[in-house]
């Protein structure tokens, strides 16, 4: 008898541990989850408002910063960009994942005729990232001789335990917040030496519809198709190649702190490093007080400088209660960019660009120029319209729901719009 | 502005109707170089 209980009691021991085993594994996993949340909803806060204040100039965010984006970039996406600005509010920023192809656009000499440096065998970006003959000493770009662009400023709060782990990518925030040692500070963002560069619409449609016409068995794979959803409703799913037309580019930020705790916690970037910082009401020889700010200044930086040599950070002016830098990136990046969406077509070709204003601002496609096409079903819905008061009220209902922002108009006529008007006359029953 | 462009002469009419029962009140047509039209709702 033992021989067959003492397992069975053994085995419900071991089940006991082992369920208290796992609820404890849960209440960790759960607590660390938690955290995890928390830091990631941070994170995501901290890079939505900095996506903000680029998107406010009416360009779309680069996140994260990079060299390697320039115009003529080509990029597969699969929701148009009214979609994306959407999401673009939720999340702060769009991925950049699938380019498909990287143009060289020609067209430069005209567009900008001879200034900024552009001639005829001009290779933009290029003159402007590694200049011929290369400089010896910074800055070892020319990115001065491009159009100036200038961005609004961005404010923003960092607390305790968020300065090493800010989503945007500026070194002199941990710094500064090492220097004033608090970790409870406000301050502000300001995107210098920015430039720009881009061609028109007009000038990279056809380039791109030649770039097309080389790859349609490629691009046929994305042609417009209907799919079912869970509830069995046909919806149609479009692909887009969008194309840079214009991109942001700054070659550093100064960042002011102000001190919000009289003495916080703190926060090291790097190697810790306590600096004395000026405080003018200690000062007793006003005659020399410029002097030893600059003095100051300039033991700041160097303090800086060899506590993180990863960051190309000076102080510009300093108190016990505020700290104000200038950062400037080892080689200019690219901040935002502007592009156009071209619909992919069942065979393979590009649908007319949708207009940059309106994506920007998530203005519907219907702002737009459609091209003309219609079949039997513009027919069968313009009969149907008529035959009841109510229908063009119905249909503009479930334009509301489906394409916001589609007029009936262009329902009816575009070409791009037969597989929306198949579905319009499913849904809405008309025989 | 909302457009269609390529439109042949002969749905031009058709499609300026269908912007005014949409409620626009100021169109334009435009005479392409292809001989289609382009009607644009200004308003």
């Amino acid at each position: 008898m033992d021989s067959v209980r003492l397992p069975y009691v053994t085995l419900r021991r071991m089940h006991k541990h082992f369920t208290a085993a796992l609820a404890l594994l849960a209440l960790c996993l759960a607590g660390c989850r938690s955290l995890d949340e928390s830091r990631a909803n941070q994170l995501a806060r901290v890079a939505r408002d900095w996506c903000m204040t680029i998107r406010a100039s009416q360009v779309l965010p680069v996140y994260p910063l990079t060299e390697d984006l320039q115009v003529g970039d080509v990029f597969l996406v699969s929701t148009p960009i009214e979609e994306e600005v959407h999401e673009l509010e939720k999340n702060g920023f769009l991925p950049l994942d699938n380019v498909i192809a990287r143009l060289q656009p020609t067209g430069w000499q005209s567009f900008y005729n001879g200034a900024y440096g552009v001639g005829d065998a001009s290779v933009l970006p290029r003159q402007w990232q590694f200049p011929e003959p290369a400089p010896a000493a910074p800055p070892l770009t020319a990115w001065s001789t491009a159009p100036g662009a200038a961005f609004p400023s961005y404010t923003f709060q960092v607390k305790a335990g968020q300065g090493a782990t800010l989503a945007i990518p500026i070194q002199s925030i941990p710094v500064g917040l090492s220097l004033l040692q608090t970790g409870d500070a406000y301050g502000s963002v300001n995107i210098a030496s920015a430039s720009t560069y881009g061609l028109p619409i007009s000038v990279l449609v056809p380039q791109i519809n030649a770039w097309a016409a080389d790859n349609t068995d490629f691009l046929r794979q994305y042609g417009p198709r209907t799919t079912t959803d869970k509830k069995g409703r046909q919806q149609v799913e479009r692909h887009y190649v969008r194309m840079v037309y214009r991109v942001y580019v700054a070659g550093g930020v100064n960042v002011s702190l102000m001190d919000n705790e009289a003495r916080g916690g703190r926060l090291d970037a790097g190697a810790s490093k306590p600096v004395e910082l000026f405080d003018a009401g200690n000062t007793t020889q006003a005659a020399n007080a410029a002097q030893n700010y600059a003095a100051i200044l300039n033991s700041v930086s160097q303090s800086v400088a060899a506590a993180t040599p990863g960051a190309n950070v000076t102080i510009a002016s300093a108190s016990s209660r505020g700290i104000a830098m200038n950062e400037t990136f080892p080689r200019p990046l690219v901040v935002g960019y502007l592009g156009f969406d071209l619909p992919i077509e069942p065979d393979g070709r590009l649908g007319p660009p949708l207009p940059t204003h309106a994506r920007v601002t998530g203005q519907p496609l219907a702002e737009g120029t459609a091209v003309f096409g219609n079949d039997s079903n513009s027919g069968t819905l313009r009969e149907w319209i008529d035959a009841e008061p109510g229908n063009r009220a119905k249909l503009d209902d479930w334009l509301s729901k489906n394409a916001p922002g589609t007029s009936v108009t262009t329902l009816l006529n575009g070409k791009q719009y037969n597989l929306l008007r198949e579905k319009a006359l499913q849904d809405l029953e008309v025989q | 502005m909302e457009s269609l462009t390529g439109v042949p002469a002969s749905q031009v009419g058709r499609v300026v109707q269908d912007f005014v029962n949409d409620g626009a009140t100021n169109i334009a047509v435009e005479r392409n170089a292809d001989g289609t039209y382009t009607v644009t709702r200004v308003d």
